[in-house]
């Protein structure tokens, strides 16, 4: 059972701007081991295996991978919103509330579900155009949430979602009672961001937050959700295809491949010394404003086939570093150098290669 | 000099006497290009054109109501052709001999005093109490039939849609899709077959009609029960000829709002089913049936002529089939007229109605 001990990482404070939290911060969310399938005609699916990771409070973490990897299917998994074809096979996901008490998350009731979702952790989705109902106002929005919480004095959530829009920069009263079609992209990005800790949650899922906005919305959305972190000191897992924001938003970085966690780190240990081959191919492929086009590199090949998955290291067949030993056995997530987990047999080699990826990595300020 | 003379008027007062046409002008001007008055002309000119359309068709078809009565003269009464030609021209204010063209312009001129003439077979009697007379029944019958099938439409496609692929969804899509594809008229025939004929659920002979003609009209249990008896049959076969229709686009209309990232919101905000299925999904699956519902309610006022045939149910469709038969044109082009009304009416209700649910496509400013 692998459900007995995670290695420990103490979050790396990287940002200067990160939430002062005391260390060693308690864990709010510990995935425990969690397999996520979909049933396909083909049979079932592998989307997420046995991906086991610790939250801490005040924690960022950030989900990199490729497309179809699991990232979302993981968040999904965690608030149980799977779609129907969707099944978590295994596991435990075990948060802590604020009173001290453990649940596991997979064993709550439908109605303790409910509470669970938004009040203790939100979910930020990609499509924040498409994330706000269009025929009421964001006000009606607001006093929903808030009354399935149990919170039914308007008066109190007015004066707070007003004071959240203040915090994201909005134009609060026009848009506590605008529809959403009158609101632009960025703006409804804020508002379901304000919206999401309307409620004061421990933990904010945030699936590519900043997909479908320009470069200059993306910048004031980051801000604000720094301002709000800051302000309320909640832990963030955010998915990002982009390694410039993952870079300047977490703490910690796990690479997902083909549905497992295959390097987790903190942020500048995985991007100055990425051991994994995968995150090594990432950082290779990060598109560079001094150079040109012909220093770009991409991993070749494509995802596997998690129906039925290569044998040994998921990633070998795309891998520059497989050995004999990689196409018959699965490498284990083993801790390498301090808080930095990696599965991969050809660690070293990896990382006396990352050298020049280094200077690859760049931060967007 | 008198105009030297003339103390000077203080400027402003001047500059508003002459502004005043210009103002009238510009509120006028504001008043035609408001979305409103724009419906409004489009809906007249609509009307007018449906109106100038039937007017020439039915005076294309072949006959005339003094031939028709010519020939039913001859048949009947074994007068020569000459005889009952003149006995029809002369029961008749009509004359085929007219130009299309000065029939027209007659027509237009009462029309314009809402006039739409009296019947020409039925001599004297004022299409517009004809129309007044028959049209409740089909309002009653074929309006009861569409609010029952709309309602069963939005529940059942709300249900379908909701544990898509079980087998309530596999029975029901198979059901709705038979029912959609026989006519109306042909279920209306296998009803009285299978029902009436067969089964004797029903006698034929008493649920003909509108209303038994032996019981005295009132406010009266009896009246209305025997109203309400007669109409069971033409309002089941409206439910069962568009029940179908309405289960399948709520089905389909649900199950794309369903897939729609705000419902997964919802849910992923705690929010309890009743209301994400109500307020999310409901309003907005139900959005694109709207303007199909105002539509159809247009086209209550047409009735079904042959459902109203087949049951002997003296509605407005039975009446146009009987003026249809004597080439009546005032008749007949009163209920086109109606109808024509009736759906441009309709569509703009819709287009109103629409606006109130969709706040997307609503006109004008709110604040």
């Amino acid at each position: 059972m692998s459900t007995s001990k995670q290695a420990l990482f103490t979050p790396a404070r990287v940002t200067a701007e990160g939430p002062p939290t005391s260390s060693p911060a308690r864990v709010v969310l510990s995935v425990q081991d969690v397999s996520i399938s979909y049933l396909a005609h083909r049979g079932r699916v592998r989307a997420v295996s046995q991906v086991s990771f610790d939250l801490r409070q005040g924690e960022s973490l950030a989900l990199i991978g490729e497309s179809g990897c699991g990232k979302s299917t993981l968040n999904l998994g965690i608030i149980r919103l799977l779609p129907k074809t969707g099944r978590v096979d295994q596991g435990k996901i075990l948060y802590t509330a604020r009173d001290g008490s453990i649940v596991d998350v997979l064993a709550l009731s439908d109605r303790e579900m409910r509470a669970f979702r938004w009040g203790e952790c939100a979910m930020i989705f990609q499509a924040a155009l498409n994330s706000l109902n269009p025929v009421i106002r964001v006000r009606d929005m607001v006093y929903d949430t808030a009354e399935a919480h149990g919170r039914h004095d308007r008066a109190r959530i007015r004066n707070r979602m007003l004071d959240l829009f203040r915090k994201v920069r909005l134009d609060a009263e026009r848009v506590f009672n605008a529809y959403p079609h009158e609101l632009s992209g960025g703006m409804r990005q804020r508002v379901l961001l304000a919206l999401g800790v309307l409620l004061n949650p421990q933990v904010v899922i945030l699936d590519e937050p900043t997909t479908a906005v320009d470069i200059l919305t993306q910048r004031t959305i980051l801000e604000v959700l720094k301002d709000l972190r800051e302000a309320m000191g909640f832990s963030i897992i955010f998915i990002s295809h982009d390694l410039s924001i993952a870079a300047e938003m977490a703490d910690t970085v796990a690479t997902m491949y083909a549905g497992e966690i295959v390097e987790i780190g903190p942020v500048n240990e995985l991007f100055y010394r990425p051991r994994h081959a995968y995150t090594l191919g990432l950082l290779q492929a990060v598109p560079k404003l001094s150079a040109g086009a012909q220093d770009l590199s991409s991993i070749p090949g494509s995802p596997p086939d998690l129906i039925e998955p290569p044998s040994g290291c998921k990633f070998h067949p795309r891998c520059p570093f497989a050995t004999e030993r990689c196409r018959h056995e699965p490498p284990p997530l083993i801790e390498d150098a301090p808080g930095h987990r990696v599965a991969c047999f050809e660690s070293e080699r990896v990382l006396a290669a990352s050298g020049p990826a280094r200077q690859s990595t760049h931060r967007l300020d | 000099m008198e105009i030297t003379s003339t103390p000077p008027v203080a400027p402003s007062e001047a500059q508003a006497a002459l502004a005043r046409p210009v103002a009238w002008w510009h509120a006028i001007r504001r008043a035609l290009t408001s979305y409103t008055a724009q419906t409004i002309i489009q809906g007249f000119f609509t009307v007018w054109a449906v109106m100038t359309f039937t007017f020439i068709l039915i005076r294309q078809m072949p006959s005339n109501p003094v031939q028709i009565e010519t020939e039913r003269l001859i048949r009947e009464e074994q007068l020569s052709y000459e005889e009952a030609r003149s006995k029809a021209a002369a029961l008749f204010e009509f004359d085929p001999d007219q130009p299309v063209i000065e029939q027209y312009l007659e027509y237009l001129a009462r029309l314009i005093r809402l006039d739409l003439g009296k019947s020409i077979t039925s001599t004297g009697t004022p299409v517009m109490d004809q129309i007044l007379q028959y049209l409740p029944w089909t309002l009653f019958s074929v309006g009861l039939g569409l609010l029952i099938s709309f309602t069963i439409g939005i529940f059942v496609g709300m249900a379908m849609a909701y544990w898509r692929g079980g087998a309530f969804d596999n029975i029901v899509t198979a059901l709705a899709s038979i029912l959609f594809g026989i006519p109306n008229y042909i279920i209306a025939l296998l009803i009285i077959l299978i029902l009436g004929v067969q089964l004797h659920v029903f006698s034929v002979a008493n649920t003909l009609g509108r209303v038994d003609p032996t019981i005295e009209p009132g406010f009266m249990l009896e009246y209305i029960g025997s109203i309400l008896s007669h109409a069971i049959l033409p309002v089941l076969t409206y439910v069962a000829a568009t029940v179908g229709g309405w289960i399948l686009t709520m089905k389909s209309s649900t199950l794309s709002t369903l897939g729609e990232e705000y419902v997964t919101v919802a849910h992923a905000r705690g929010l309890p089913q009743r209301r994400v299925l109500t307020a999310y999904v409901g309003r907005n699956a139900m959005l694109p049936l709207v303007t199909r519902l105002a539509i159809s309610i247009g086209f209550v006022v047409g009735g079904s002529v042959i459902i109203e045939d087949v049951y002997r149910y003296r509605g407005l469709g039975k009446f146009l089939t009987t003026a249809i038969v004597a080439r009546d044109y005032t008749s007949m082009q009163g209920v086109f007229l109606v109808i024509a009304i009736s759906v441009v009416v309709a569509n703009i209700l819709a287009d109103l109605l629409y606006g109130v649910l969709d706040p997307r496509v609503r006109i004008g400013k709110e604040r």
